[in-house]
């Protein structure tokens, strides 16, 4: 496309809708909802859309005609400064194009970051690094962003090779995220608690670009939580984009991202190791669209049920209606007389009821009543 | 005998434990020192004390279990420490302090016991200190500051006496400017040390806030319906869902809520005006 004028507004719009497939809530408080149900708490934008990059699921790759802009520091930091004075957001959540080099790229989101602490900005910053940012930088970025990460894709050096041809796996992705790795954990020594920003490591996973599988995902967010401290993951659902080497493939279903961040809470709140997740994967190691905590206590009936008044936390934990939050106060509000109590605590009768059982009390199975 | 006290946590705790001590006592409240002095000159003939002359401290033991939190057991409740309770309680509209003040007395020497609700009094109060909390959270979600020059300006109704708690917040946000709060009929201004009043928040006429003002500033703001419309994805469009995490009954408080509310039932515009 030829160089063309676009004013604030076309350049705030042509740029965050390259960034409304990111879920990037930091569950706190939600300012306003989107007509399909997001909350928006965040200002989500790319720096740039211009991209030297030619990864194959891209909407913003190399060559592909696509209207292209940006959007300077001091606009990002104006726009960013002017909404959350109007209490519309929390923070920013800053992702970029790679303009010629990585290098480059975290420069100039460097430069936005530092604009905006130097200002004073005391809100949240979330930030996506370019594959391949020098040590140097990560370690500054490390400073301002209240998380920040490069985004791993996919789940293996060979499916990574096909689908972003311009980076290496190894290198550009896992390096780096063992470098966040090691700078949020010398920045927790540096910093009392509640003095400055301690950030922490995210990435992302487009979910069926390059056909893996979600036992491979799950297996591989287990790995980076052990040796890179992954805080969260996130998943984007691949979305065939025209004129693309992709735009052939089919969609990945939306509900295989829904599964995905269950998946991925079992696995953050809830203690379990991707190994525990096994059964409820099918023989090619996908999920299905049903609650996988659900499916894993139905296929492990040998646990059930459990009695609330004697379970350890792990045991209700496994329950499906049982959180950690209404774990813990049935362990405090222990003895627990009835299921009126137990759904005043916060339980999701509906689904625990077959899996528990209240001073002996317990739901009836048709396998009772079997010869 | 009279006993007068301030309807604060201070006040309250005060007037409890008095009233446990004198217990035929008729207890009068004040919202401050000015309307309670009035209050009890009205009294004659009579053996009226303030509080503080009875219970000149309220006693370390329940100081110290003040601000303790403790698990609420109830569906998606927060944790609740006995300070926070008797603040939100008193800050709600339809409480009354003699009631609050006699179910205290009744289990004094052990307060915290009140947070296990027990008893029907201490169920109402508990619903009270809900109904103020999640009151103050909506608004310090929904509500839109508008800037005007280096000012910015906000306008809230709230139901319960919440505006003290808000403005706290709103100045501590917006610590570099000054705000102008309008508070269905009055007018205030926070961060006001930095153009010479004593205070951080003074009550201002409304002649003065327009005067800073200059007019009261629109509620549309371009960038922000831009980035809006930009969010939403068509294909994933939820109606019902978004609709109940954007209930109609509480896009009153801020028109930027109510259009978007708008937009969630109705979906987002795509063929502008200005397309023709």
């Amino acid at each position: 496309m030829g160089e063309k004028y676009f004013s604030l507004t076309d350049r705030i719009r042509i740029l965050s809708e390259g960034t409304k497939y990111d879920s990037c809530n930091q569950t706190t408080t939600c300012h306003t909802f989107t007509p399909d149900g997001r909350c928006i708490q965040l200002y989500k934008t790319l720096m740039t859309n211009r991209c030297s990059g030619e990864c194959l699921y891209c909407p913003n790759r190399c060559g592909r005609e696509v209207t292209r802009t940006s959007l300077t520091p001091e606009e990002i930091a104006r726009i960013t400064w002017d909404l959350y004075r109007r209490n519309a957001i929390e923070g920013l959540f800053l992702s970029s194009g790679i303009v010629g080099d990585p290098e480059k790229t975290t420069q100039k989101q460097l430069d936005v970051l530092r604009l905006l602490r130097s200002q004073g900005f005391k809100g949240y910053i979330h930030t996506r690094l370019m594959p391949g940012v020098p040590r140097d930088l990560l370690r500054e970025v490390s400073l301002y962003a209240n998380k920040f990460g490069v985004n791993a894709e996919t789940t293996c050096e060979s499916r990574y090779d096909e689908i972003c041809p311009n980076f290496s796996y190894r290198s550009d992705i896992l390096d780096r995220m063992k470098w966040t790795h090691e700078f949020v954990l010398k920045r927790r020594k540096e910093v009392n608690y509640g003095e400055g920003i301690v950030g922490a490591n995210d990435t992302q996973f487009v979910v069926g670009a390059s056909g893996e599988s979600d036992g491979e995902i799950i297996h591989t967010i287990d790995k980076f939580k052990a040796d890179y401290g992954l805080r969260r993951p996130y998943f984007m659902s691949f979305d065939p984009v025209p004129d693309t080497p992709l735009s052939s493939n089919g969609p990945s279903p939306v509900w295989r991202e829904v599964r995905l961040y269950q998946i991925s809470y079992l696995l953050k709140d809830y203690g379990l190791k991707a190994n525990d997740l096994d059964p409820v994967l099918d023989d090619k190691g996908f999920l299905s669209d049903e609650d996988p905590k659900v499916l894993l206590a139905q296929r492990n009936k040998d646990l059930f049920p459990v009695d609330v008044n004697e379970a350890s936390f792990e045991e209700l934990l496994m329950v499906p209606g049982i959180g950690p939050t209404t774990a813990h106060r049935i362990l405090k509000g222990r003895p627990i007389e009835d299921y009126v109590q137990l759904a005043n605590i916060g339980v999701v009768l509906k689904r625990a009821r077959p899996f528990i059982k209240v001073k002996n009390k317990m739901q009836s199975r048709l396998e009772a009543f079997a010869p | 005998m009279i006993i007068g006290y301030k309807r604060d946590v201070d006040g309250v705790l005060r007037a409890a434990i008095a009233l446990k001590q004198n217990p035929g006592a008729t207890m009068v409240c004040g919202a401050d020192a000015r309307e309670l002095k009035q209050k009890l000159a009205m009294y004659h003939g009579e053996i009226v004390l303030n509080v503080s002359e009875i219970v000149k401290d309220v006693p370390f033991h329940i100081k110290a279990e003040l601000w303790v939190k403790f698990p609420d057991c109830g569906r998606m409740g927060p944790s609740v420490s006995l300070g926070s309770y008797l603040t939100y309680s008193l800050l709600n509209c339809k409480c009354a302090p003699d009631e609050l003040v006699r179910m205290l007395a009744r289990y004094y020497p052990k307060l915290t016991a009140v947070l296990a609700h027990k008893d029907a009094t201490a169920k109402k109060y508990f619903s009270y200190f809900r109904e103020t909390m999640c009151e103050l959270q909506r608004i310090k979600a929904h509500v839109r500051f508008r800037p005007s020059g280096d000012m910015l300006y906000v306008e809230i109704s709230p139901d319960n006496d919440i505006k003290d708690v808000f403005m706290e917040w709103a100045a501590r946000r917006n610590s570099d400017r000054r705000v102008i709060v309008k508070c269905r009929k009055e007018y205030y201004l926070l961060n006001a040390r930095s153009i010479g009043y004593n205070k951080d928040t003074v009550g201002i006429s409304e002649e003065e806030a327009k005067r800073m003002l200059g007019s009261i500033p629109e509620a549309d703001s371009e960038i922000w319906d831009t980035f809006y419309d930009s969010q939403s994805i068509d294909s994933r469009r939820n109606k019902k869902y978004a609709k109940s995490r954007l209930p109609a009954k509480y896009s009153h408080i801020s028109p930027e809520i109510r259009k978007e509310r708008k937009k969630v039932e109705h979906g987002i515009q795509k063929d502008k005006l200005d397309l023709f």
